[in-house]
């Protein structure tokens, strides 16, 4: 069964990485399609990428069936991907 | 919301008359004086439909629930008000210059409040005009010039005491139907490439000054209007080439006018302040407070590419390395995000009105532009004392196209071997573009020229609870 992944970015006033660069990497790395978030289309997984530590982005708006995952440095981009693979296999 | 093509597409529908350098331009959107100055409005609306900068680009509306382009929201959250100073800063970053539509987003915000004032304590139904005009706003995703500063004549007179009383927008007809405004505003950003103005009073205003107590929405080609286009240092290179303008596609500051308005109609569904004097001068502190805030974003996104091209530049120049060179850099960062801090504390420290917006604090608000007169002519200086005395000599564009000369520029100009010289040259008209002229000028006068900003500081601090700390400490009684 295939994951959706709804990904949600932040506004990038200053990113410190180029947050598009890791969502092509979490992508490909995963095996999995990202799609930009749509409020009207309930993904199974929220995918959202801040370009700093401050996660300006209020995660509590976006709506998903299994759970939100969030990444704020390149640093982060296995562990994450890690858990968009767990809850995957919850799906399955 | 509008995307950039209907942005564009909506700007051919409009007929304003623009005078520029001695002809009148038909069309903004076609003619190459205004065209760069509509790609960078187009911006707030392109970045609006990308997922990298929607969040920032996009909000709700308090009016109707439907999502809106944050320039046509009223704040409803110091979260807003942050969103805000980071938009901005996300859109400096990408055009290099201003994008004009944060001025008519910070009258709309002052005209929320002020409006809202006045109807309390005069009985008064400006407000609910408001509220019909702004979802107007919002529903056709307009671009508001927001237009404040009248020409002013001599300044050691009010309005009512000019020797020309048109030196200040005031009504001088009131009709059944609506009222006539005469004046003219000046240094108008974007105004040729919005659909409307909101007019609103410059200055704090006496009872003998009643009728320039006036806030008004008028479309940019109402009858009566006429603009003529600002000059600005070396714009006249975006008719001859793309190097040498240092920034085609968004070309420098705001594509400001003067504005002039000889006897416009306005009914009445669209004015908003008729003759209360009294809430004058609290509608222009708003309104500046709002504008001063922006200063800590727009400006340092610009910064941001200043420091950019300045590094590069040094990468270019073949002295990367060299220590006195990173530590001008490191002032430069500092200097634009001490901007950024203020912005960001007077976001945070913004307050609920009694309309229910929110607003900014205004001592930390005018703290963030008076900065911004000093730091961006300093970021400036560096970028020119790292780059090189080049940015002030270089050949034409002609005569680099130009084969008899090309191959002399790419041998005597070129540094670092591996950068071709075209590269270090189109750099070198960026720190140019963006670090003189008219960009330097507009950053110590846009929002208020830097006394005002220190009359309200001094105003908005405590300058007595200072002095008992200082007394108390020094066990002094009285």
């Amino acid at each position: 069964m295939d994951i959706e992944v709804g990904l949600k970015y932040c506004g990038g006033c200053n990113p410190a990485y180029d947050r598009k660069e890791i969502a092509d990497i979490i992508g490909r790395q995963s095996g999995i399609k990202l799609k930009p978030y749509n409020e009207n289309e309930i993904s199974d997984v929220v995918l959202i990428i801040s370009g700093c530590s401050v996660d300006c982005v209020n995660a509590w708006e976006y709506k998903s069936r299994c759970g939100t995952v969030l990444i704020n440095s390149p640093e982060q981009v296995y562990e994450v991907i890690r858990q968009i693979r767990t809850l995957k296999n919850n799906i399955k | 919301m509008k995307t950039k093509e209907q942005y564009i597409e909506s700007l051919r529908q409009l007929h304003p008359v623009i005078y520029c350098n001695g002809e009148k331009i038909e069309s903004v959107v076609d003619h190459p004086m205004t065209r760069p100055h509509v790609n960078s409005a187009a911006m707030t609306y392109d970045l609006a439909f990308d997922p990298e900068y929607e969040d920032l680009m996009v909000t709700t509306s308090h009016l109707t629930g439907k999502k809106i382009n944050r320039f046509t929201s009223v704040h409803q959250s110091t979260d807003d008000l942050v969103k805000k100073v980071k938009m901005l800063r996300m859109i400096g970053q990408k055009t290099g210059t201003c994008f004009q539509r944060c001025v008519g987003f910070d009258a709309m915000n002052s005209t929320f409040i002020t409006t809202y004032k006045v109807d309390q304590e005069c009985g008064t139904d400006y407000h609910e005009r408001f509220k019909k005009y702004l979802e107007y706003v919002q529903e056709n995703d307009l671009m508001i010039a927001g237009s404040m500063t009248d020409p002013k004549g001599d300044r050691s007179k009010k309005p009512g005491q000019q020797e020309d009383p048109d030196l200040y927008v005031h009504i001088v007809e009131k009709r059944e139907d609506g009222i006539v405004v005469r004046g003219a505003k000046a240094h108008q950003t974007g105004m040729v490439n919005s659909h409307e103005m909101l007019i609103l009073p410059t200055t704090n205003l006496g009872e003998e000054d009643k009728d320039y107590a006036v806030a008004a929405a008028i479309p940019v080609d109402a009858p009566g209007v006429v603009h003529i286009f600002g000059r600005q240092t070396n714009d006249q290179r975006r008719l001859t080439g793309d190097i040498d303008t240092g920034n085609s596609e968004y070309a420098i500051v705001g594509g400001e006018t003067l504005t002039v308005l000889n006897d416009v109609f306005v009914p009445w569904d669209r004015v908003f302040m008729c003759g209360e004097y009294q809430y004058a001068q609290e509608y222009v502190e708003t309104f500046a407070a709002y504008h001063r805030q922006n200063y800590g974003g727009c400006k340092v996104g610009l910064a941001d590419v200043i420091i950019g091209a300045t590094a590069a530049m040094a990468e270019f120049n073949g002295v990367p390395k060299a220590s006195h060179i990173k530590d001008k850099l490191i002032d430069m960062i500092n200097m634009s995000e001490t901007m950024y801090n203020c912005s960001i504390a007077c976001s945070c420290e913004g307050c609920k009105t009694p309309a229910g917006s929110y607003y900014v604090n205004t001592l930390l608000a005018n703290t963030v532009k008076l900065n911004c007169t000093k730091y961006m002519y300093e970021i400036s200086r560096l970028a020119h004392d790292i780059a090189g005395g080049f940015i002030a000599t270089l050949p034409y564009e002609a005569d680099y196209k130009n084969p008899e000369t090309k191959e002399y520029i790419d041998k005597y100009l070129k540094a670092n071997p591996d950068v071709p010289t075209e590269h270090r040259i189109r750099l070198a008209r960026l720190i140019e573009n963006m670090t003189g002229g008219t960009a330097l000028a507009e950053s110590m006068h846009g929002a208020g020229s830097p006394q005002a900003m220190k009359v309200m500081i001094y105003r908005e601090s405590n300058m007595e609870h200072k002095k008992k700390l200082a007394k108390k400490l020094a066990k002094i009684d009285k």
